[in-house]
């Protein structure tokens, strides 16, 4: 999983103490993996991962279900705004 | 950006609507400020008769400058021969400049408008809910995702969201996308 977090360029962590709002850069070779994994998550914020969980600290700096969930989204999100087809 | 226009002034602008549901005032004070369209959404295009066998375009939208909507409206009138594309296209251009004078004028002025129409006028929300319908001016653009983009068929936007919440303010994000051959755009996520 240590994959992910290279995936993942956090560019700016502006917004990362308030909300999941820093610019994420997706490398959308590996964007299916990406989608399967955040879709799993979204349906079950509780239900992630040691290295999901970094990720996401370093977005959004925070651990809650909810938080996760939204950052999950935003990632998802990013990856269907910046690779198409997903 | 649409337009790089660069006028300094700082804005106190107020629109509001008056007792006729279908007319509103919309006055401005404005001095001085360092402005620009940065994009212009929610466009209506009327083509109205006009004398000789002319006709006027009429183009209404709302513009973003300094991260608020505002309303625009502008006019042009073209004769039996004047291409209709044309004719819309310097409306447009006047509306804009219109909306930048109103907003970003060079010094201090005060003006008033009564402007009368059965179209929905687009509000800005405060808080939109997933599976809202909205105008895309409704919702204020995000500040990181400024592109559109495709999501199964649909054009979709990013928008963000703030709200004041006892002491603190309440920031969220979302996605509109475009509900196709309509002008109004459908909340699918919030976050």
């Amino acid at each position: 999983m240590k994959k992910i977090l290279i995936l993942l360029t956090l560019v700016n962590s502006v917004y990362a103490q308030t909300m999941p709002m820093s610019p994420v850069s997706i490398d959308c070779r590996y964007a299916t993996h990406m989608t399967i994994d955040l879709e799993r998550i979204i349906k079950d914020p509780s239900n992630s991962n040691s290295s999901w969980d970094r990720l996401f600290a370093s977005v959004a700096g925070s651990q809650t279900d909810h938080q996760r969930l939204s950052s999950a989204k935003v990632i998802l999100w990013t990856i269907r705004t910046q690779c198409v087809g997903y | 950006m649409d337009n790089k226009n660069t006028v300094c002034g700082l804005l106190i602008s107020l629109l509001s609507l008056s007792v006729n549901a279908e007319c509103y005032t919309r006055s401005a004070t404005v001095s001085k400020l360092t402005s620009s369209i940065e994009r212009t959404a929610d466009m209506d295009r009327a083509i109205l008769p006009w004398s000789d066998g002319g006709f006027k375009c009429r183009i209404s939208f709302r513009a973003l400058i300094d991260n608020k909507w505002h309303s625009a409206v502008g006019e042009e009138i073209g004769d039996a021969r004047a291409s209709l594309d044309q004719t819309c296209a310097k409306a447009m251009n006047a509306g804009r400049v219109s909306i930048l004078e109103s907003v970003s004028g060079t010094k201090v002025t005060g003006n008033q408008e009564m402007i009368c129409t059965d179209q929905p006028m687009p509000e800005s929300r405060t808080r939109v809910a997933v599976g809202d319908m909205v105008w895309e001016s409704s919702v204020l653009p995000h500040p990181i995702q400024k592109n559109q983009f495709n999501y199964r068929g649909s054009i979709c936007r990013w928008f963000s969201e703030s709200r004041p919440e006892s002491g603190t303010v309440d920031l969220s994000q979302g996605i509109i996308c475009r509900v196709p051959d309509q002008k109004v755009w459908r909340v699918v996520d919030k976050f």
